[in-house]
């Protein structure tokens, strides 16, 4: 009986499984099938034949052996420095109060309606008084800039949530400021850090106008969702290709995310035992 | 809540000038990062807004003729309203739901749990411009909706979704909710992370059924976060671009223009005259700016009802 | 317990691989063996590989030049152009973006004449008139890419055509003809296919059937200006125009348009209707190019637009060839850009390849002549022969103009929403909306005048009308002339 329920649980699952990630496995089977076939075929996920042109025309056309490592060193270094100053931040203002925490706030709870997404000139005008223009430290200072308000409101209610016993002990050992943060309370914001590491990651992975923009004088350092979009031309769109090619830059995302995964087990509910 | 910790870091670091110094420490990076990126282009976009400019050549200052344009055009109310149209409709499906599938993959004994997290999130990563080509067979008269729909007893005829000005608003939030349920679901996760197991343990021994843990131990611990969720979402569904432009482009006829896609058309989609960056500014501070006053009267509201309750007490 | 550690840890160490990466990267900018590179950015994306080609062979020969070539769609090189410009970043060779007069970015300091560096053969290659838009007090800023075609004609699909019954050699001339068909086409199709197809999603598409196909019924409008030249009214609620909406609004009725046309943009359309989705498609003329490659089996024929009951009254608009690269003020290799337009024009292999692929025509003398092989590119050529005619041009008139154009804000939302609108149903009834429309164009084309003259420039709302244009015929440089 017990058996029973369970796998038609996992039977519900797997269907509405299926149904969900149905235009991602479209996506997959039209990376093989031919150009016609893409139109023709319609809702169909049964390529004609294995086809693995449109890879090889994808990788080559959206430069994907040079662009890749862009693409890693641009998301790595983004992510280190978001995670950096955002639990920092997140952690001054969810565990203390202090003279201008309020206005702070505010300013960062303001801007986030603005849709700033075409006012680029600013950012690439600073970028270029950095002197920063034709590097990659451009690209990433610009694609790690910002409020990223909710990482921070993530972090900071995440640790005004921690209880006072976590520190307690690291500070009557004398522990500083510091040290009770990366020794302390780091540690256990571990599902929030693999939440910020995840989000940020498909978001600067797929990030696309601001780097094309920094490096429309310089291709040697485009990422790989620039590349990727040499696909897809004003009248004529290779979607075949755009397909073959989405589909293995995502393999990057789904290995990071499986790894990831781990963090959102081992949280808090794991370290209060321990 | 907090202020109790503070009282006893305050004791025990002792020196508060020195807690306030690492307070700011702390904060100052994010705040550079802030200023330099989001901050100063903010300023821009407000200096901008008070310019004819089409980003050649000198901008003439205007004063407030942009806003004054901006509020006699109805389609930039149109756009308004369908903003909050695509947020009112986005953002409780994705709260919820989200929160339904973090609590079941969340489950330790789900086996599997790892497929299906990974399952929930791939539309995150499938690639917009794909989405909006499959959406268009899938969401097409003869799609796999409709053929769905044809199947109910009540339903009588087919509909044209992304062809029908009344009907496209629906579709395109249903996909945008299926696209970022995931990224909702990884958010609630997290905050999952938070809930104590021994409460829920004890309440287990207590005899308390999966509903009664939910709402009277996870429920209240995850709010806080919760409140950030929906945070993000209210702003990522105001400002909400990418997947209206490749799946409608605003249409057919404005019924699924939001503030974006308008800021987009006036700003490099003229095809006589130059573009207009001055008056895209304008519409993206005045609407900005109601927001903000939106926000600020709520939280004046609520705060002037709860002290009047506090008295009334 | 540390694990939030460990991976700040994995990202150090990242970091550290970032700076000696970065560092690496900025030594390949100076590296010098005495090699230029070349940057180049456009849209052009219909004849993408034999560009390519070309710039193999051009790096063959000029082993000292490295071609960097970046194709973007228009809107999103408008956003880049306007940006890189801004900070002085643009590439060497970019055109002109949508919607801005050559002038107006001349004047903005963003393209330097190409005259000293180009030899006196170069403006010889070129076929009459060619240039008369790229050049400004007699310096040359830029080059057209092709021969300016109407875009309005109208391709259709002979296989449909004799699967229903219709003779595919003689396909509708009148707008009740064409309805005939489209609805017999529909009616056979049974949902498999049906009468026309359009990216409906993009409003460009609507205006160019508009623009077209209301021009050849006499409206006198086309996109050298925002109102009917011949006789200075906005004319958006005149019969011509109001026509080709009653025509379009009749095949909804009918159920004649494909169910996805609202819901795609140009490149599937022309994929569904390669398809056998649909019996008819407007598109323009490199489509055939596309077909020819990439749908071999495909049975298409080109046909003029349908006419109105009354006859034709007008020309399909040809225009002056519109600037297209020009080399950026700032550009550190002015001598090497202007040795890849002499190649491109004058060398051995682009305007052939493209004529034979039957992308465009050319405005090298000869090529169209001698290369173009595609019997259907010659069809859509002997059609523009037939209805088409020169239109006016005000810039050409007075130069001042351009200012004009300079200020003028594009009305939203346009004639060719209106239609989108009709098609999907939103509207019962184009009329009032385009008597909206004409009122708006008219305060918005008088405003733009009126700032312009402000500025000191010398013009006025009838050097936008053209008395003495005959709209059956081309409106040659001798009429300019007679007008003043």
């Amino acid at each position: 009986m017990n058996n029973l329920s369970k796998i038609l649980k996992h039977l519900i699952l797997i269907v509405f499984s299926f149904i969900w990630i149905y235009p991602f496995v479209w996506m997959l089977s039209a990376s093989f099938k031919s150009k016609s076939e893409f139109f023709e075929s319609g809702l169909s996920l049964i390529p004609n034949s294995l086809d693995f042109s449109n890879f090889i025309r994808a990788w080559n056309e959206a430069n994907f052996s040079q662009y890749f490592l862009n693409s890693v060193i641009i998301t790595a270094s983004a992510i280190l420095i978001i995670l950096v100053i955002t639990s920092t931040c997140g952690y001054a203002l969810g565990r203390y109060s202090f003279p201008g925490k309020k206005i702070f706030i505010a300013i960062l709870g303001a801007s986030i309606f603005i849709p700033l997404e075409f006012s680029m000139i600013p950012i690439f005008q600073l970028i270029k008084s950095l002197g920063l223009m034709d590097s990659l430290l451009g690209i990433i200072l610009a694609e790690a800039g910002g409020g990223h308000v909710i990482f921070v409101l993530l972090f900071a209610s995440f640790f005004r949530s921690v209880p006072k016993e976590m520190e307690e002990a690291a500070i009557i050992d004398g522990s500083s400021f510091i040290q009770i943060f990366t020794r302390v309370m780091l540690p256990l914001s571990s599902p929030i850090i693999g939440s910020v590491v995840i989000m940020q990651f498909v978001w600067t992975w797929n990030s696309f106008l601001l780097p094309l923009v920094l490096t429309l004088s310089n291709a040697s350092l485009r990422p790989l969702a620039v590349g990727l979009y040499t696909l897809r031309g004003e009248n004529i769109v290779d979607w075949t290709g755009i397909a073959a090619g989405s589909s293995i830059a995502i393999i990057p995302v789904i290995i990071l995310f499986v790894f990831f995964q781990r963090y959102f087990i081992d949280g808090l509910s794991g370290a209060v035992k321990g | 809540m907090s202020d109790t910790y503070v009282a006893v870091n305050k004791s025990k670091l002792k020196n508060k000038k020195n807690l306030v110094f690492w307070c700011w420490l702390f904060i100052t990076p994010n705040l550079i990062f802030y200023a330099a990126f989001q901050g100063w282009p903010i300023v821009m976009n407000i200096y901008n807004s008070m310019m004819d400019w089409s980003g050649l050549g000198n901008a003439t200052f205007i004063g407030l003729d942009n806003f004054k344009e901006l509020v006699t055009d109805s389609y930039f109310w149109k756009s308004y309203g369908n903003s909050f149209v695509f947020m009112a409709g986005s953002v409780p499906p994705l709260m919820i739901f989200s929160l339904i599938a973090a609590l079941i993959v969340n489950n330790p004994k789900l086996k599997f749990a790892t497929a299906y997290r990974t399952i929930i999130f791939i539309p995150v990563i499938t690639t917009a411009s794909i989405v909006g080509i499959i959406m268009v067979y899938i969401w097409g008269s003869d799609g796999a909706v409709n053929a769905a729909l044809s199947n109910l007893p009540f339903v009588e005829s087919t509909i044209n979704w992304l062809g029908s000005s009344k009907w496209a608003m629906f579709a395109v939030i249903a996909v945008f909710v299926w696209k970022n349920l995931g990224m909702n679901m990884i958010y609630w996760l997290a905050a999952l992370q938070g809930v104590p197991r021994q409460l829920l343990e004890a309440a287990e021994i207590d005899g308390a059924g999966v509903l009664q843990k939910f709402f009277y131990v996870t429920l209240p611990q995850i709010i806080p976060i919760g409140a950030v969720i929906l945070l993000v979402n209210i702003s990522s569904t105001l400002r909400a671009f990418d997947l209206i432009k490749t799946m409608t482009n605003g249409g057919p006829s404005y019924s699924t223009d939001v503030i974006s896609t308008y800021i987009y058309r006036f700003a490099f989609s003229s095809e006589m005259g130059l573009p207009r960056l001055g008056y895209a500014s304008a519409a993206a501070t005045l609407f900005a700016l109601t927001i903000a006053i939106i926000a600020i009267t709520t939280t004046l509201i609520r705060r002037s009802n709860n002290t009047q309750r506090r008295v009334s007490k | 317990m540390r694990s939030g550690v460990k991976f700040i840890t994995f990202f150090v160490l990242i970091f550290v691989l970032l700076v000696i990466t970065a560092c690496g990267g900025d030594k390949d900018e100076t590296d010098s063996d005495g090699k230029v590179t070349l940057k180049i950015s456009d849209w052009s994306d219909s004849v993408k590989d034999i560009r390519e080609e070309f710039h193999k062979k051009f790096m063959e020969k000029h082993p000292n030049i490295e071609i960097e070539y970046t194709q973007l769609t228009a809107d999103q090189f408008k956003n880049t152009i306007l940006t890189s410009i801004q900070s002085g970043e643009a590439p060497d060779l970019f055109p002109v973006p949508n919607g801005m007069e050559l002038s107006t970015v001349v004047e903005d300091g963003w393209y330097q004449s190409i005259d000293p560096y180009i030899g006196d053969d170069f403006k010889d290659l070129f076929v009459d008139g060619a240039l008369r838009k790229t050049t400004i007090d007699g310096k040359l800023y830029a080059v057209p890419e092709a021969k300016e075609m109407p875009d309005g004609l109208v391709f259709y699909n002979k296989e449909l055509f004799e699967k229903v019954g219709l003779d595919p050699e003689n396909p509708p001339k009148t707008y009740a003809e064409f309805r005939e068909a489209a609805k017999k086409i529909t009616e056979e199709g049974n949902g498999d296919f049906y009468g026309m197809i359009e990216g409906g999603k993009q409003t460009i598409r609507w205006q160019q059937i508009v623009r077209n196909w209301a021009s050849l019924a006499g409206s006198g409008i086309n996109k050298t200006s925002p109102i009917n030249m011949a006789t200075g009214e906005p004319g958006y609620d005149a019969e011509p125009v109001t026509g080709v909406y009653n025509l379009i609004d009749s095949l909804v009725d009918d159920g004649s348009f494909h169910p996805k046309t609202m819901s795609i943009s140009a490149p599937e359309a022309r994929d569904l209707f390669a398809q056998g989705q649909a019996g008819f498609l407007v598109q323009g003329a490199w489509s055939i190019g596309v077909w020819k490659n990439e749908n071999p089996d495909l049975d298409f024929g080109v046909m003029s637009p349908p006419l109105p009951e009354s006859g034709r009254k007008g020309s399909l608009p040809i225009k002056n060839p519109k600037p297209w690269l020009g080399i950026y003020s700032n550009s550190e290799h002015p001598e090497e850009a202007a040795l890849y337009l002499e190649e491109l024009y004058g060398g051995d292999y682009f305007q052939k390849a493209r004529a034979k692929k039957g992308d465009s025509f050319s405005v090298v003398k000869g090529i169209d002549e001698e290369y173009i092989e595609i019997q259907e590119l010659l069809d859509f050529k002997a059609i523009v022969d037939e209805y088409g005619a020169l239109v006016p041009d005000p810039i050409v008139r007075n130069p001042d103009t351009s200012a004009v154009f300079a200020e003028y804000n594009d009305v939203f939302p346009n004639f060719g929403d209106i239609m989108g609108s009709l098609v999907s149903g939103s509207i019962e009834d184009a009329e009032k909306s385009l008597e909206d429309y004409s009122n708006k164009i008219d305060d918005a084309l008088s405003e733009a005048i009126k700032k312009a003259q402000d500025k000191g420039n010398d013009v006025s709302k009838s050097d936008f009308e053209f008395t003495n244009w005959n709209l059956m015929e081309d409106y040659t440089i001798e009429e300019y002339d007679k007008l003043n």
